[in-house]
C-alpha cells in the first residue's frame, strides 16, 4: 500500500513547482511574441516601404522616358487643339503624339495608372497592390523658341490604406521633362 | 522508507539544474540577440528606402529646375561645389532643418565652365541621418548639362 508520505515523494509536481513553473511561463511568452510581433511589424512596413518605392520609381521611369524620347507634340484630344504650342502652361488630359504621328498618354484610371496608344492600346502602369492619387500631368513654355516642359506629379500609398501613421507607406512623385523630339 | 539512494534516483543535482540554465540561457540570449538584430537591420533599411526617395526627389528637382531655366540654375553653382543648399522642402528658399524630424537633405552645386560659360553642373545629393548613435547617408551622384546649346566640353 502507498503512504501518504511516499506518495509525495515519488509522483507528480508540487503546487509551489506547479505555480513557479506557470509563472515562468508566464513572463517568457509575452516577451517571445512582442518580439515576434516586433519583427513581423517592421518586416511588413519594409515590405510596404519596397513596394511603393518600385512601383512609383517604374511607373516614373516609363512616363518620363515615354515623354523624353517619344513625345513630338501635345493636343487635348486625338486630332484635337495643339497644346504649349505657344508661351504659357496647361493641364488636365495630354496626349502625346510621336514622329510617326500616333499618340500615346498617361492618366489614372481609379487608382491606377495607365498608359494609352493608339498603337498597343490601355496597359496598366502600376499594380492593385498600391493606390496612386494626386495624379496630374501639365505642360508649360516659357518662349515660343523654347522646348515645352512636361510637369508629372503623383502620390503613390500601399495598399491597404491605413490611417495609422507606422502602417502607412506613402511616396510623393514628382518630375518635369522635356521634350527632346520637339 | 525513502533512503538516500532512492532520492537521487528522482530528483536532479545541483550540477545537472546548473547545465541545464547555462544552455537555456545561452540559447535565450542568442535568441535575443538575433531578435533585436533583425529589428534593426530592417528598421535601418526602411530608413535607407526613405532616404533614397528623397535623394531622388531632390535629384528630380534639381533636373526640372535645369529644364526651366539653365542660366539660373548654373548661377547657383559655384566652382568647387562645397556651398551646401539645404533642401528640406523642394524650394531653393528652403530653411535647414530635418526630414520627418529624421534626415537632413543638402545638395553641392560643382560647376564645369568653358570660356566664362557653364556647359556642366555636377551635382551631389547627399541625405543623412543618425541612428542608434551611428551616422548613415546615402548620396547621388549626377551631371547635369545644356544639351540645346550643343555646347562642347573640354577634354
Amino acid at each position: 500500500m502507498i503512504t501518504k508520505k511516499n506518495r509525495k515523494h515519488v509522483w507528480g509536481f508540487t503546487l509551489i513547482e506547479t505555480i513557479v513553473v506557470m509563472g515562468v511561463v508566464a513572463l517568457i511568452l509575452p516577451a517571445l511574441f512582442g518580439i515576434i510581433y516586433s519583427i513581423l511589424k517592421q518586416q511588413v512596413k519594409l515590405y510596404k516601404v519596397t513596394l511603393v518605392k518600385r512601383q512609383g520609381d517604374y511607373a516614373m521611369s516609363i512616363i518620363s522616358s515615354g515623354i523624353r524620347t517619344s513625345a513630338n507634340e501635345i493636343f487635348d484630344s486625338p486630332g484635337g487643339t495643339q497644346l504649349c504650342s505657344t508661351t504659357g502652361s496647361v493641364g488636365a488630359n495630354l496626349y502625346f503624339y510621336d514622329e510617326q504621328g500616333n499618340w500615346f498618354r498617361y492618366y489614372l484610371a481609379g487608382s491606377t495608372l495607365r498608359r494609352q496608344s493608339s498603337v498597343s492600346g490601355i496597359s496598366d502602369i502600376t499594380s492593385n497592390t498600391v493606390t496612386v492619387t494626386a495624379f496630374s500631368i501639365t505642360c508649360s513654355r516659357a518662349a515660343t523658341f523654347s522646348t515645352p516642359v512636361v510637369t508629372i506629379q503623383y502620390t503613390v500609398t500601399a495598399n491597404p490604406i491605413s490611417n495609422r501613421t507606422e502602417d502607412r507607406a506613402q511616396m510623393v512623385y514628382q518630375t518635369r521633362v522635356k521634350m527632346r523630339s520637339y | 522508507m525513502l533512503n538516500k539512494k532512492c532520492i537521487n534516483k528522482i530528483g536532479f543535482s545541483l550540477i545537472e539544474v546548473l547545465v541545464f540554465v547555462v544552455v537555456v540561457s545561452f540559447f535565450f540570449t542568442a535568441a535575443a540577440s538575433v531578435a533585436s538584430y533583425m529589428i534593426r537591420t530592417a528598421k535601418i533599411n526602411e530608413r535607407k528606402i526613405m532616404a533614397t526617395r528623397y535623394a531622388e526627389e531632390l535629384s528630380e528637382w534639381l533636373r526640372s529646375e535645369k529644364e526651366i531655366d539653365w542660366n539660373a540654375f548654373a548661377a547657383r553653382a559655384d566652382p568647387g561645389g562645397t556651398t551646401a543648399h539645404c533642401f528640406n522642402t523642394l524650394s531653393w528658399s528652403s530653411t535647414c532643418g530635418a526630414i520627418s524630424g529624421i534626415y537632413t537633405r543638402n545638395a553641392y552645386l560643382q560647376e564645369v565652365t568653358n570660356a566664362g560659360f557653364v556647359y556642366q553642373v555636377n551635382v551631389t545629393v547627399n541625405v543623412t541621418w543618425s541612428e542608434a548613435g551611428k551616422n548613415y547617408s546615402v548620396p547621388i551622384r549626377t551631371t547635369f548639362s545644356v544639351w540645346e546649346t550643343g555646347a562642347t566640353p573640354t577634354p
